[in-house]
């Protein structure tokens, strides 16, 4: 609704009343106007009749002076004049009426001028003639006569004038008689006219302000319905004064149901009230304050303060609005708002702490990434249109790719891994991470970089990370060189042991742990000797092994245990003992406590001395010297036989280890040591070597390994392995280097090429054999055997019965030979050449099998069932005459009458459920096992059955070569694998065999 | 370099004819199954020039009628083999009726002048079919058999054996060891 | 066509195998005429004669002085007047390398000799009737391999 338009409208309206009031005034006056002339024209038409009166008086006046019996009166009136006077008293009041009238009448009045003079001449005559009464006129003397016809012309005069007069107001009022005429048509036309208009238009006026008013209130109820309808509480408030004209309250003139809705206030019965009775919380804080300021200066404000009404508490947002004689508030209930505004601060609050938690999250992951070493990436996927995972997006790395790929992450990152990795599609690794993508398990690996020419390792792990993953990568070069090392070492001191062993075995020593606690003991494999058993064939304890003990030194024994657990060492130093065989051996020992696992032990060396114990010296040297290192076991250097020392480089001056001493054949210190002096120690053969490796090592200040031999002060070769480096100490350059023993090294090295070169020798005589077999021998045999054929076709029915039986018997030899030497050559052809690996499905080989073996089958109605098997690596001949064997084993070795059935199983097992002892070299097998209901075969020969041309049975009973299951050994073991056999006599028999998974 | 070459037999035959043919003035129309239908006649002299000529190409004019039945029941053989649609026509009508005689009387002339029967040369066909998509595509043999109509793919392998005396995928394995090998004569 | 002569080759330097072939050839039903040749220089030395009748069917027995079988047929594959010809390997050895070695050197055709003279003829016999078969039909000669 246009309320401008409503405003305005009514604004032309009253304008418009204006207008018909001033034109009603106008009117009104104008008809005044009218009546106020009319009175005038009819005053001057009176006062011109009264002037005609004084006019007709005047000419009255005159023309009695003119009558003779006047003047005869006059003259008989002698004396007492009273008559005249009274006649020029009459005159003279006649005159000056005629003067008053005249007065504004400034013609008549020139013309009433003469009248005066005229008057008193007239009077003066008749004075005159009133003197001289006596005298007749007619007889009048001449002077009287004079007289006479003086006053006759003064009359004449008077006369005059007087006609003059009238003629004038004649005049006027003929003029004033037209005045009226004209004026007694045009007024009332006017009036009338001007009225009906007036009337005219205060009933438009009014029609309008009608019309006016029903829009207005139209918009009243549009406005209410607005007022009522609104989410807002809309009052009206009037001031409401005290005497002094302030405002002390606000009367509520209007409120909408909202009041109910928010507040419960019944909108009719507010109205009227105070503010402060409804609303009290208005006069708080400072509000009323603000409504009155706000009715005063006319200014809009606003209030958002929180309410409680119907005992909640609710949010307000007021606009209040000066509006007339009042105010208008306009109240928004806020409260959702604000609550909705507080959660979203408190959100805001949350959001920034989490935020700031991210921060400092990102930071300390920044600072994680910076931190460690490791490599962190973060890939997401790349599929291609049908989903697979053609490629990743590098999202994140770190920076320690820079240094093994010179990358930045900042430019690799939103590449694709192919674009900074090419070789991912190469190796294997992207087989890798899309597994992980696509199972969502982790997987870790191992893979070489090359880096600035150097192959460097990198252990992987890569998690699934949404789309993507997270592949933290650790370069592992180090670790792995040391867990090389490790080996090596390993591998060292195994070699070392095992000498140590030797040594043990050959001197006679064994050592021993015994724990103190509750009398738990290990022994050395020579302790075990030295009583007479295999080594760890019984369980030792302090009291098991007492039973050793020679009974005349039980006493030693008991004390000697008595004084180690109390003092932990013990002044026995020997016993004897009585081993398994009976024999009485000397034992010396020496032993120490110390803590081991945590627990109290003592561990000592113990000496067989029985041959010795005439030789005390050197008994007691030798475990005076064991006892000295305390420990053999804690002795590394001279466990690995190795000896360090240091030469002060250039000069001559070199220290060496007292292990180095000992294996030149020295006590520790048992000589002044210098280079010149160790040139006697090198064999002179290597004198070369030597100083060759030292020059070198001075020029290059570093030390390659070399090698020499040196002779011992006993006279021993020994070869030494040497290795060192350079470095500074006390400002002085010195070489520490450390000489290892490895003469045994050597020798077992030598004894390894020599039988090497004895297997290259029996292979080479294997091929041979093959060749032979595969040839030499077939030729003849099969040539035999042809010519059989050609006999048996064309000359059989020459030959005698007895000829013929001949004949069969010389057929099945040759058949059996056949076979044999087939066989043979399939047993030797066996070999491990992994050229022919492939991957093989099981399930064929099977197949196939049954297809070749499908005569024999039929035969015997075997019957064959088999789970789903696995594909392996293998060599798919080999593997289908595994299968070949087993089952026409299976069938051939069948209980008489009796219908064959094969089972297959199969099943995936980790190798440490491989409880059969052969070496594994994968972590998971395929457990294969084939179970027949044969004649089987008792459990003692289930070793023997695999070797060849073994056989458990007679020839005519079931045929065989005896080299069916040495093939399958051999077939089992060339896949790395193992088979055995369990079986029960007439119970049937499972022939299992495991196979790398 | 190695290129590999698809080629249609029949459509290298047929052009190499057409080329051969057009020397001689003489209107011509070639017939499916190896068969040219020459309005009029070749003298004696045209048609040795023309056997000479498309000798080079190891295209023979056959003389003997038999001979010219056994070809013919060849091509009709390959002609049902490659065509799809023919796949589950039975053989012995389909060449009837492609060649107008009896069955039997097809069957004798053929075994008579070849060897072998009819049935064993499909086998060798198929076989050699089988070599060819084994050799040339990328198929598995799953889809081998099927395109050749073989009931499984052991039915397949097992003919295959049994005519090669080599499993599919040993063959295999030798042909691509083969595309790659180099004879050395040194050794 | 069936009334020509199938010309047969065997290289063979054993005396009593090439009678037994010889034997064996003749009583199947394909005419042939056959060649017999004490080693492979013997056959190299006849296959290069000018104007030679070349055999439709080589037999090469792989064990041979002089010349053995794997020469041969490296030798006959790679001469182009030559490369064409079927070639048998008839030899006692059945290992699977040797088999390979001779498929891959280009022979068509593998033969085991076998211990029974019947056998040896039914081999003879298929493997003439499938070289025929490769000779007069549209069969791929370059994947003709059979083992038998």
């Amino acid at each position: 609704m246009d309320f401008k338009r409503i405003y305005t409208s009514s604004k032309t309206y009253i304008v418009l009343l204006f207008v018909a009031f001033a034109i009603i005034l106008f009117t009104a006056s104008m008809a005044y106007y009218q009546i106020m002339r009319m009175q005038d024209l009819a005053e001057k038409v009176a006062h011109t009749l009264q002037v005609n009166n004084a006019i007709s008086e005047l000419s009255a006046h005159s023309t009695q002076a003119e009558s003779e019996e006047f003047r005869n009166q006059l003259q008989k009136t002698e004396g007492k004049n009273t008559i005249f006077d009274d006649y020029v008293k009459e005159g003279e009041t006649i005159l000056k009426t005629l003067k008053d009238l005249t007065q504004e009448n400034t013609s008549q009045q020139t013309r009433l001028a003469p009248m005066q003079s005229l008057l008193d001449s007239l009077h003066e005559e008749l004075k005159v003639l009133a003197d001289h009464p006596d005298k007749p006129l007619n007889n009048l003397s001449e002077s009287e006569k004079d007289k006479k016809t003086n006053v006759n012309f003064t009359l004449y005069r008077i006369r005059n004038i007087r006609n003059q007069m009238l003629a004038e107001e004649r005049l006027s009022i003929k003029k004033t008689r037209d005045e009226y005429e004209s004026n007694k048509y045009l007024a009332p036309l006017t009036s009338l006219l001007l009225a009906f208009f007036a009337l005219l238009i205060f009933i438009l006026a009014f029609l309008k302000i009608y019309r006016n008013k029903l829009r207005i209130r139209r918009s009243e109820n549009f406005l209410r319905s607005v007022l009522a309808t609104t989410d807002n509480i809309v009052n009206y408030y009037e001031p409401i004064y005290d005497k002094q004209k302030t405002i002390t309250d606000f009367k509520i003139v209007f409120a909408n149901e909202c009041n109910r809705d928010y507040l419960g206030l019944d909108p009719d019965q507010i109205i009227g009230e105070p503010v402060s009775k409804i609303f009290p919380f208005l006069m708080l804080n400072g509000e009323f304050d603000k409504l009155v300021n706000c009715f005063y200066k006319k200014e809009k404000i606003t209030l958002d303060r929180q309410i409680s009404a119907k005992g909640e508490k609710l949010w307000f947002k007021s606009l209040i609005t000066p509006l007339a004689e009042g105010i208008m508030v306009t109240a928004r209930n806020s409260t959702a708002e604000e609550t909705a505004k507080r959660e979203q601060l408190l959100l805001n609050q949350r959001l920034e702490e989490q935020n700031l938690k991210l921060l400092d999250n990102r930071a300390f992951l920044n600072n994680i990434f910076k931190s460690i070493s490791h490599v962190v990436m973060n890939f997401e996927s790349i599929r291609d249109k049908d989903d697979k995972v053609i490629d990743f997006k590098i999202l994140f790395i770190n920076d320690k790719i820079t240094p093994i790929t010179g990358d930045l992450p900042e430019e690799i990152i939103n590449k694709r891994v192919s674009e900074v990795f090419p070789t991912i599609f190469e190796s294997e690794i992207f087989g890798y991470l899309t597994g992980v993508v696509q199972t969502g398990n982790p997987t870790s690996y191992e893979v070489p970089y090359e880096v600035e020419g150097a192959i460097k390792w990198f252990s992987a792990r890569a998690i699934k990370l949404g789309d993507g993953i997270t592949l933290t990568t650790r370069e592992i070069t180090e670790e792995k060189e040391k867990t090389n090392q490790l080996l090596q070492l390993n591998t060292q001191l195994e070699t070392q042991n095992s000498i140590f062993i030797d040594a043990e075995n050959v001197a006679n020593i064994g050592s021993y742990i015994w724990y103190l606690d509750n009398g738990e003991a290990s022994m050395s494999d020579n302790f075990y000797r030295i009583l007479g058993y295999p080594p760890n064939s019984f369980k030792v304890t302090y009291d098991s092994y007492r039973e050793f003990v020679h009974p005349d030194d039980i006493h030693l024994y008991d004390l000697l245990g008595k004084e180690t657990i109390e003092q932990g060492a013990s002044q026995i130093n020997g016993y004897r003992i009585i081993t398994k065989q009976g024999d009485v051996k000397h034992i010396e020992l020496n032993g120490r406590a110390l803590i081991r696992n945590g627990r109290k032990a003592s561990v000592g060396v113990i000496v067989d001395v029985t041959e010795e114990k005439k030789n005390e010296n050197r008994v007691e040297a030798l475990i005076q010297e064991l006892s000295i290192q305390n420990s053999i076991l804690t002795d590394a250097e001279r466990i690995a036989k190795i000896g360090s020392f240091i030469w002060y480089a250039g000069s001559d001056k070199i220290e060496l280890s007292d292990n180095f001493y000992r294996m030149l054949g020295y006590e520790p210190k048992g000589f002044e040591a210098s280079l010149n002096d160790f040139d006697k120690f090198v064999h002179p053969e290597d004198l070369q070597i030597f100083h060759g490796s030292i020059e070198k090592s001075m020029q290059e200040l570093t030390v390659t390994e070399h090698r020499y031999r040196i002779i011992t002060k006993q006279g021993e070769v020994k070869h030494l392995k040497v290795n060192g480096q350079f470095i500074e100490k006390d400002n002085e350059r010195i070489m520490s280097g450390v000489a290892q023993d490895i003469s045994s090294t050597i020798a077992a090295e030598e004894k390894l090429r020599t039988s090497n070169l004895e297997l290259q020798h029996s292979n080479a005589e294997l091929e041979s054999f093959n060749r032979v077999a595969s040839h030499d021998l077939q030729e003849p045999l099969r040539k035999t055997q042809m010519f059989i054929s050609r006999l048996e076709s064309t000359e059989a029915d020459n030959l005698s019965e007895k000829g013929r039986v001949y004949f069969r018997k010389v057929v099945n030899a040759a058949s059996r030979m056949q076979s044999l030497v087939m066989n043979l050559l399939t047993y030797s052809r066996i070999d491990s050449k992994h050229e022919d690996f492939g991957i093989i499905d099981l399930n064929e080989v099977l197949a196939k099998v049954q297809e070749d073996l499908s005569t024999n089958i039929e035969n015997s109605n075997a019957s064959i069932t088999s789970e789903e098997l696995p594909s392996i690596k293998g060599v798919s001949y080999q593997l289908e005459q595994l299968f070949n064997n087993l089952i026409s084993n299976a069938i051939k070795y069948r209980v008489a009458d009796a219908t064959p059935s094969i089972t297959i199983q199969s099943e995936k097992v980790h190798s440490k459920q491989i409880p059969d002892d052969f070496f594994k070299s994968a972590n998971t097998y395929y457990k294969i096992t084939i179970i027949d209901n044969g004649i089987g075969f008792s459990t003692e020969h289930a070793e023997k059955i695999f070797e060849v041309f073994q056989r458990l049975h007679q020839k005519s009973e079931y045929s065989g070569t005896g080299i069916g299951l040495a093939i399958c050994k051999k077939i089992v073991e060339n896949h790395r694998g193992f088979i055995y056999a369990t079986s029960e006599l007439g119970k049937g028999s499972a022939f299992v065999f495991y196979l790398p998974a | 370099m190695i290129l590999f070459v698809k080629y249609d037999f029949n459509k290298a035959c047929e052009t190499l004819l057409k080329e051969h043919l057009d020397a001689y003035d003489v209107s011509y129309t070639l017939g499916s199954l190896g068969e040219v239908r020459i309005k009029g006649s070749l003298s004696e002299e045209q048609r040795k020039s023309l056997a000479g000529s498309l000798k080079r190409y190891g295209i023979e004019i056959l003389d003997d009628q038999k001979i010219t039945l056994v070809e013919r029941i060849k091509n009709a053989i390959d002609d049902l083999l490659k065509n799809k649609e023919l796949k589950s026509v039975k053989v012995s009508s389909y060449l009837a009726d492609t060649l107008n005689y009896s069955y039997p009387h097809l069957s004798s002339v053929f075994s008579e002048s070849t060897y072998t029967s009819i049935e064993n040369y499909i086998i060798l066909r198929k076989v050699d079919f089988a070599k060819e998509l084994i050799c040339n595509t990328d198929l598995t043999l799953t889809e081998i058999a099927f395109q050749l109509n073989y009931s499984s793919v052991a039915h397949l392998s097992g003919q295959f054996k049994k005519t090669t005396g080599l499993t599919p995928s040993s063959f295999q394995r030798i042909m691509k060891k083969k595309m790659n090998y180099t004879v050395n004569p040194n050794t | 066509m069936s009334t020509k002569l199938l010309n047969i080759a065997l290289a063979d330097d054993d005396e009593d195998d090439r009678m037994l072939f010889s034997e064996a050839i003749e009583d199947i039903s394909i005419r042939t005429k056959l060649s017999l040749f004490n080693h492979g220089q013997e056959l190299m030395d006849y296959l290069n004669l000018p104007n030679v009748i070349l055999p439709n069917l080589i037999f090469l027995d792989l064990n041979m002085p002089i010349k053995n079988g794997m020469q041969c047929l490296k030798e006959i594959r790679q001469n182009p007047d030559l490369k064409d010809l079927c070639i048998a390997i008839y030899s006692t050895s059945s290992s699977e390398r040797d088999i390979e070695e001779t498929f891959l050197n280009g022979a068509n055709i593998y033969l085991n000799k076998p211990n029974n003279f019947g056998k040896l003829q039914d081999s003879v016999e298929r493997i003439l009737q499938l070289n025929w078969q490769y000779h007069t039909s549209n069969l791929n000669k370059d994947t003709f391999l059979f083992r038998i």
